[in-house]
Formats: structure tokens, C-alpha cells, sequence
């Protein structure tokens, strides 16, 4: 099978993309929509959350205007220093007034991206899910400005600052929507091809050497990670729910953007291959993406047997 | 002003045997599993919902805890007959000094930047060889398992069967703060961040029912208390994702088991303050006993669902499960 294999008809419609939490790593998303658009597969709508809400929100202005300036939102934020520079984000993460400096830097390159554009009216029907820290229940920002519903979807604690909104404070989708399934499905999703950019999971050698504060972003990791399990496997007995994923690797590692797009789309083809029969009854396939899953990334596994069909 | 004291009424209504004790046994499938979650020092409300369900004929077959809620249960699967009076002894002695060690900031805070851990775990290790006999999970009654999340795959792992004290070490190794233990050449830490209340490893353990003993709550913040400072709002996004993970558990065990959800109080103190321990298992066991003579005086057997406060709305909020509201009299 090749690039030239229309693969746009096997799916119930309407079909979702629906684009999980990872930050830095929601890099790999870009190449994951490449290899699903090169195969002629184009979503009705799209669902994001967390810093998979950039590229939601770019899909929602045009697939292919949208993939063309992701590719260079991602090599942007890759080369500015002010942003990927490890002290100044420290520093910044630490001392709430300097956070408004990365949410200047952020809203910039957002910006630039998605224009002045609104979810209203966009040509693919999009949607960002935040959480509301009041209530803890999860928002979804289908109406507005895109630039403004992605600064609360992607409001990451401690990276970039809350964004107060009348009685709400919203701030990271990935919160309690790590992978915003049953929001697509409300929204009339048949079938969703889920872009997980959220595994965890290290070498046992690694686990050994972490420092106190790289365990605190462990857990924080692993707290989405088993939500996101719960919600594909429960999704799944209802619509048909294909999971693209890539390995572990770190979530604030912005300058790699580069080789991240690449992976994604070498893990999106790979399943695209392995989709040719196509896909109409409910449940989970995927790929298994080699040693670090099989070592047990697949959280709450217990939860329902998932049943991956790893047909390469 | 003091808070007004927490005593309940002597008898409240419900159906009682001869000996005193509610009937509720006979009415739930066995095998009855205890599920005790996570939660520092609000383990202590487990003291009072255990306290409550000892009027009533419950015994577990089987525990399962995490953290906090693993060092309870294996109190109580040691010899479930003095669980309760042997928990009044540990909360009355127990605080953040036997846990963390005396000057564990003080002596620690040059290298702990740099270090895998805030503190050491020899001071809990301590507490828990002096708090329990057994060592090893065989030596138990009531069969007892830990949890602990692995730290390589970030997945839940369940302990049943070897060094007990190094699983509830584990089990309770607060990440960032407690260093890891390894397990079976597996570095392990606090089962919070994969099953902090573990009830469908429970029911996937085989339980028919299963009775949830939380450790509550601090009261909801006020909006503009959550954005003060950069560690209410990590404290805050914790809470939230904790609470999410206890609706996705009870969600998944109540659709294919019995689940008794106990009421816990909702306006407990910081989860690291012992100072409010009796008071926390003085509201808990209050709650707890009304819910019970509630749930005493109805009739039938309890189905498969989740049977809990009207309240409590938690798991139903995912669709599918079936709600069996236990109506305050």
C-alpha cells in the first residue's frame, strides 16, 4: 500500500479526529494528520485537548491550510530560544507574574497560526476541551476566538497560567480530558481515529535515577495516562476507535519538533497499513509500539479487556 | 469558638439483631471486598467508617488499599475483630515526625534539590515494624492486597504475597517527597498516580461486592483562592484529576459489581495535617452509621450498581451504571 491509496471510504461517518494531550510531543500529531490526509482520510470534525488543542483548532480553519501552517508553528516554537530555554521556563514556571510572559510568548505564535479565526464559523467543525478548576468538570470551547479557546485548553500548570473566564477557571484540558473521546461522540462522532501522543513509561534503569521533582511529573503523567485508557476502552464498546500512537519521550522537549512530525507520521502510516480491511464495528485497534508498551503502558488495563489488533 | 463535637445518638433507627448489630450481611454476593483509598492523613476517616461498619455483620473476605489506605487495611486483615480499636491507637499516636523523621526539611533541604526524594523512608519503616506484627502477606487473616503505581511503566500493580512492609512502603511513597521502593527488581511508588481507590482491581480480583471506604474531602475552593499562588493551583489540579480517577473506578467496578459507597466529610484539613485526625474520624463514623441504618432498614438484595448517598453523584455522570440512592431517613 502507498501514499496513493484512498483510504477516505472505511470509515462510519461522521469521522473524528480527535487530538489527546502530550505537549511538546502533540508535535508528532502534525505527522500523524500528514500520513491520515495522505491516504485521502479527512475528518468531519475535530476535538482537542490540552496541547493537542493547537492542532484541533488549525485543523478547524482548512485540513490542508491547517496541516501547512503546523508544520511551521511547531519548527517556530522549536528555534525560539525565549521559549524553549530550560532556565527562563523554570523561572517563569516558579514565579506566577513571569507564566504571563510564556502566555505572551505562546499567544504570539498562536497568532500567527490561526489569525483571528473563530470556531463558529470554521470550515471543519472543531472543539477544544479545558477544565473548569472550580467545578473540575470538563469545558468544551466551540464558539469564540480559536487563539483564545487553545491559551485555556492548552493551559498547562505551571507552564502556562489559568485563564480566568466569568466563574470558571480553565486550564489544561488533560486534566480530566486527556483524550476527549466522549466529547466527539456527543458531538455526533461514528468512528474517531484518536492521535495519542500520551504514553509514558521508561527504561527501569531510568525509573531508578529520578530526581524528586522528575517524579512528581511521573505521576502527573501516569494520572492521565490511566484516564485516557479508561476512556478509550469505555468508547470503544460504542463507535469504532483507532488509536495512532507514538512512544514515550519528554513532554517539554520543544526543540525536537522536527523529528517528532516524522515519527508520527512513520507510526500513522504504519497503522494506516495495517487498517487495509478498514474499520465498522466498535472497538479499540491500534498498533503495538514496540517494548514500551508491552512492558505495561497500557494503563488500567484491568479496566476492560482491550483487545488491540495488531494485524501488521 | 471551638467547632461543636461530633457524638452521635446512642441507637439510631434500624433494623438490629440480638446481638446489636445491623443485618446487612445476608442482603450482599459474596465475596465482599474492602476497598481503602489513598489520602494521608485523612486516613483517618477510615478509622470512623470502619468503627461504623463494626455495628453492623459486614466482614470483608478480602482487602485492597492504596497509600494511606494500605497501611489500614493491613491493620485490618492482621485480625479484622480488633481493627478498630487497634486504628483508635495508631491515629492517636501517629503524625507527620513518625512518618518524615524530626528535621527532615531541616537536615535535608541543600541536597534535596538535587536528590530523588524530599524525605527518607527509615522513619515510616519504623512506625509500621512498631504498628504491625506480621511481615510478610502470608501472615494475615483476611487475604490483603497493596497497590503501588510502577514507576518504569506508570501502571498499577497489585501486591499480595511477600514483604509486606516493603509494599506498604511503596504503596504510600508520595511521589517526590518518599523515595521509591523497589519490588522484584521494580522501583515502585505511591499507588495514587495509577488506582488511588483501587475498586475495579478489586471486582477484576474477583470481589461480587464491594464496600468503599474513602478518606473524604477539603471543602471546594473558592475561585480566587485556587489562582493565589502557584501551589494551590498544583494542589487543586491534583484534587481534580484524583477526583476524576474515583469517578473512572467507581464507574468501572459499579457496572459489573455491588459497590457500597460510604459517606465521607467533605471540609477536612491539608492531607499532611495529623492535627485534625480524631475530628476527621468522628464526622466520618457519624455519616457512616446513619448511611448504614439507612441501608439497614430497606429490603432485598443489593444489586449490581452503585449504592450510595442521593448526593453522590460521582460515577453516574459517565452514563451506563445504575444508581441505587441510599435516602437519608
Amino acid at each position: 500500500m502507498n501514499d496513493q491509496t484512498d483510504q477516505n471510504s472505511q470509515w462510519p461517518r461522521p469521522l473524528a479526529f480527535v487530538l489527546g494531550a502530550g505537549m511538546a510531543r502533540a508535535a508528532a500529531q502534525v505527522g500523524m494528520i500528514e500520513s491520515l490526509v495522505g491516504r485521502g482520510v479527512r475528518p468531519d470534525l475535530v476535538v482537542g485537548s490540552s496541547w493537542g488543542s493547537v492542532n484541533a483548532a488549525a485543523l478547524s480553519t482548512g485540513v490542508d491550510q491547517g496541516v501547512t501552517g503546523l508544520r511551521q508553528f511547531w519548527l517556530d516554537l522549536a528555534v525560539d530560544r525565549a521559549w524553549t530555554s530550560r532556565f527562563r521556563g523554570v523561572i517563569r514556571a516558579l514565579t506566577p507574574r513571569r507564566s504571563e510572559g510564556s502566555a505572551d510568548i505562546f499567544r504570539e505564535h498562536l497568532t500567527s497560526l490561526l489569525g483571528d479565526s473563530n470556531l463558529d464559523d470554521a470550515p471543519v467543525r472543531a472543539c477544544c476541551v479545558a477544565t473548569d478548576l472550580v467545578s473540575g468538570v470538563a469545558v468544551e470551547l466551540s464558539t469564540g476566538r480559536a487563539v483564545d479557546a487553545v491559551m485555556a485548553s492548552a493551559a498547562v500548570p505551571l507552564l502556562l497560567p489559568p485563564v480566568v473566564s466569568g466563574d470558571q477557571i480553565l486550564a489544561d484540558g488533560g486534566i480530566v480530558a486527556p483524550a476527549p473521546l466522549r466529547q466527539a461522540v456527543a458531538l455526533g462522532a461514528r468512528s474517531v481515529v484518536l492521535l495519542d501522543v500520551g504514553a509514558c513509561g521508561m527504561a527501569v534503569d531510568r525509573a531508578r535515577s529520578l530526581r524528586w521533582y522528575e517524579a512528581g511529573i511521573a505521576a502527573y503523567s501516569d494520572l492521565l495516562r490511566s484516564q485516557a485508557d479508561a476512556e478509550s476502552a469505555l468508547i470503544a464498546e460504542r463507535v469504532p476507535v483507532v488509536v495512532i500512537s507514538t512512544p514515550p519521550g519528554e513532554l517539554m522537549n520543544f526543540r525536537e519538533a522536527d523529528s517528532a512530525m516524522s515519527a508520527g507520521r512513520e507510526a500513522g502510516v504504519k497503522l494506516l497499513d495495517a487498517l487495509s480491511e478498514g474499520v465498522d464495528a466498535p472497538g479499540l485497534y491500534g498498533v503495538c509500539a514496540g517494548d514500551q508498551r508491552s512492558s505495561g503502558s497500557r494503563r488500567l488495563q484491568s479496566l476492560r479487556e482491550i483487545d488491540e489488533t495488531a494485524s501488521s | 469558638m471551638p467547632s461543636e463535637l461530633v457524638v452521635p445518638a446512642p441507637r439510631p433507627l434500624g433494623v438490629r439483631g440480638s446481638d446489636g448489630q445491623w443485618r446487612i450481611r445476608d442482603r450482599l454476593d459474596p465475596p465482599v471486598c474492602f476497598v481503602m483509598a489513598g489520602g494521608g492523613a485523612h486516613g483517618a476517616v477510615q478509622w470512623g467508617l470502619l468503627q461504623a461498619l463494626s455495628e453492623t455483620d459486614i466482614v470483608p473476605d478480602s482487602i485492597i488499599g492504596t497509600s494511606v489506605g494500605a497501611l489500614g487495611g493491613a491493620i485490618a486483615a492482621e485480625d479484622f475483630g480488633s481493627a478498630v480499636n487497634r486504628l483508635a491507637n495508631v491515629w492517636a499516636q501517629l503524625d507527620l515526625s513518625r512518618l518524615l523523621g524530626e528535621h527532615w526539611i531541616g537536615k535535608r533541604w541543600m541536597t534535596a534539590a538535587l536528590s530523588g526524594s524530599l524525605a527518607d523512608n527509615e522513619p515510616e519503616r519504623k512506625a509500621l515494624t512498631e504498628i504491625l506484627s506480621a511481615r510478610t502477606f502470608s501472615e494475615l487473616t483476611t487475604p490483603f492486597a497493596a497497590v503501588t503505581t510502577d514507576v518504569a511503566s506508570g501502571a498499577a500493580r497489585i501486591h499480595d504475597s511477600g514483604d509486606l512492609i516493603d509494599a506498604l512502603l511503596a504503596s504510600s511513597a508520595i511521589p517526590g517527597l518518599l523515595p521509591p521502593v523497589t519490588v522484584d527488581g521494580r522501583p515502585q511508588m505511591d499507588g495514587l498516580a495509577s488506582a488511588n481507590l483501587p475498586a475495579r482491581p478489586a471486582v477484576d480480583r474477583g470481589a461480587r461486592t464491594v464496600i468503599v471506604l474513602d478518606t473524604g474531602s477539603r471543602p471546594e475552593p473558592a475561585a480566587d483562592e485556587i489562582v493565589e499562588s502557584q501551589s494551590r493551583l498544583i494542589g487543586r489540579v491534583f484534587s481534580v484529576m484524583s477526583t476524576q480517577q474515583r469517578r473512572i473506578q467507581l464507574h468501572a467496578a459499579a457496572r459489573d459489581a455491588t459497590v457500597v459507597v460510604l459517606p465521607t466529610p467533605d471540609d477536612l484539613g491539608g492531607t499532611l495535617d495529623f492535627r485534625e485526625t480524631m475530628g476527621s474520624a468522628a464526622k466520618s463514623f457519624a455519616l457512616a452509621r446513619e448511611f448504614l441504618a439507612d441501608l439497614a432498614g430497606t429490603s432485598g438484595k443489593l444489586e449490581v450498581g452503585l449504592h450510595c448517598r442521593r448526593d453522590e453523584s460521582v460515577a453516574t455522570a459517565l452514563g451506563e451504571v445504575k444508581l441505587w440512592p441510599v435516602v437519608a431517613r
